[in-house]
C-alpha cells in the first residue's frame, strides 16, 4: 500500500498527458484503419 | 448517473481529435504512410510528444549521456584574465596540454619545484615507453644544468637535437642552460639546431651497459645483486633490452642457480636453510603460475596461493 502510494506520487499524470495520450488514442486509430470518431462512444 | 467533470471535458475533445485524425484513415487497412504520419501530423504536434514521462526520460537519458556538467574550480576562478596578446596560462592550459599530448606535463604535474628526482623518474618513465622523446630528454638535459652535472647536461641536449628538438633559440634563451653558455660544445649544439642539422647520439649503448656492468660487479662483490628493476630504473631508460639481456648472463651461474638464491645461501642469519627453502619454493610457484619470475612477484604468488587456500576457493592466479 504504501509502495503503491510512493508510485502514486512519483507517476501520476496530469490533466495535459492524459490529453497527449487522447490525441495519440485516436491518431493510431485512424492511421491503423479505424474510425477515430467511434472512440467517444465507448 | 452523473457523469464525472472531466469525462464530460474529455469527451469533447477526443471528439474534436477524432475530427483531425480522420483525414489520415484509409478504410478497411492500414495508411501506407503511417510511419510519415506518426512524425509529422496534424493531431499531435512535435513539441507535445516530449512531454509527461516520456520527457523525463528523455532528459535522463540526456543529461546520463552529456555527463554532468564541468564544475568550475576554485583555481580557475582565481586565476587572473590573460594579456592582451597572449593565451591564458593555468590549470585548465595545463590540463589541456597533459590531454592533447601525454608525457609531456606528467613529471612536472607531479613534480614540486625543486624536487629534480622525481622529476627524473617521470622523464625516465617517458624514455623507457617512447626513446626517442625528445622533448624528455631536453628536460633531461634542463636538469642535468641546473644541478650542475655539464657532461650529462651536454650528452642529453645532444640527444634531444639529435631526436627532432631543433628550436635552437628556446636552447640558447633557455636559463636553465646559463651554466653552459661558455661551453663549445653548446654552442655547437645550437649552432647544429640552427641548421636543422642532426648531430651523432652521445649517450650510446655501450658506455651505458660499461656502466650498468661495472655497477652490477660492484654490488655483487658487496652481497649480492640488486633485483633487474632498480638497475632498469638506473640504466635501461633506453637499453632495456639488452641490459635485461645481460642481467640474466651476469646474476645466473653455469649451474643455473640466481644471484637471489645465492645470496639467500650466502646469507648468515639463523635460517638460512629456511631462506633458501622458501626461495625455492617461491620460484616454483611462481613456474606453476606460468610466469616463470621470481622476487616480489613469487612472493605475491605464495601469498595469493595461500589465502586461497584457506579461502577454500581454489583461485591461484593473481
Amino acid at each position: 500500500m504504501q509502495k503503491s502510494a510512493v508510485y502514486a506520487a512519483a507517476f501520476r499524470f496530469a490533466a495535459g498527458q492524459e490529453d497527449e495520450a487522447d490525441k495519440l488514442g485516436v491518431l493510431y486509430a485512424a492511421l491503423a484503419g479505424y474510425d477515430p470518431s467511434a472512440a467517444t462512444g465507448l | 448517473m452523473q457523469v464525472h467533470p472531466l469525462t464530460q471535458d474529455r469527451v469533447a475533445s477526443t471528439a474534436r481529435y477524432g475530427a483531425a485524425a480522420a483525414k489520415y484513415r484509409v478504410v478497411g487497412q492500414a495508411n501506407p504512410q503511417a510511419r510519415e504520419l506518426l512524425e509529422n501530423n496534424d493531431v499531435v504536434p512535435k513539441q507535445a510528444k516530449s512531454e509527461g514521462f516520456a520527457a523525463l526520460l528523455e532528459a535522463a537519458a540526456n543529461y546520463y549521456v552529456a555527463g554532468r556538467p564541468p564544475r568550475r574550480r576554485r583555481s580557475d576562478a582565481r586565476a587572473p584574465p590573460p594579456p592582451p596578446g597572449r593565451s591564458r596560462r593555468g590549470p585548465r592550459r595545463r590540463r589541456q596540454q597533459e590531454a592533447s599530448y601525454p608525457g609531456f606535463a606528467r613529471p612536472s604535474a607531479r613534480t614540486r619545484p625543486g624536487d629534480y628526482r622525481t622529476a627524473v623518474a617521470g622523464y625516465a618513465a617517458i624514455l623507457q615507453a617512447n626513446p626517442r622523446h625528445s622533448l624528455a630528454a631536453y628536460n633531461v638535459a634542463c636538469i642535468a644544468a641546473v644541478t650542475g652535472q655539464r657532461d650529462y647536461a651536454i650528452g642529453w641536449l645532444q640527444n634531444a637535437v639529435a631526436d627532432g628538438f631543433n628550436d635552437a633559440d628556446a636552447i640558447a634563451r633557455d636559463p636553465d642552460f646559463d651554466s653552459l653558455h661558455g661551453d663549445q660544445r653548446f654552442a655547437a649544439i645550437v649552432a647544429a639546431a640552427r641548421r636543422g642539422d642532426r648531430p651523432e647520439r652521445v649517450v650510446d649503448a655501450e658506455s651505458i651497459l660499461v656502466r650498468f656492468r661495472s655497477a652490477v660487479r660492484a654490488d655483487v662483490a658487496r652481497g649480492g645483486a640488486k633485483p633487474l628493476r632498480t638497475y632498469l630504473r638506473q640504466f635501461g631508460v633506453r637499453f632495456a633490452d639488452e641490459i635485461t639481456r645481460e642481467y640474466a648472463a651476469m646474476t645466473t651461474d653455469s649451474s643455473g642457480i640466481s644471484a637471489r638464491r645465492r645470496t639467500a645461501r650466502r646469507s648468515a642469519c639463523d635460517r638460512g636453510a629456511a631462506c633458501v627453502r622458501r626461495a625455492v619454493a617461491r620460484t616454483r610457484a611462481a613456474r606453476r603460475c606460468a610466469h616463470g619470475e621470481v622476487g616480489d612477484r613469487a612472493r605475491r604468488h605464495g601469498r595469493d596461493r595461500a589465502r586461497a587456500r584457506r579461502n577454500r576457493c581454489g583461485a591461484t592466479s593473481r
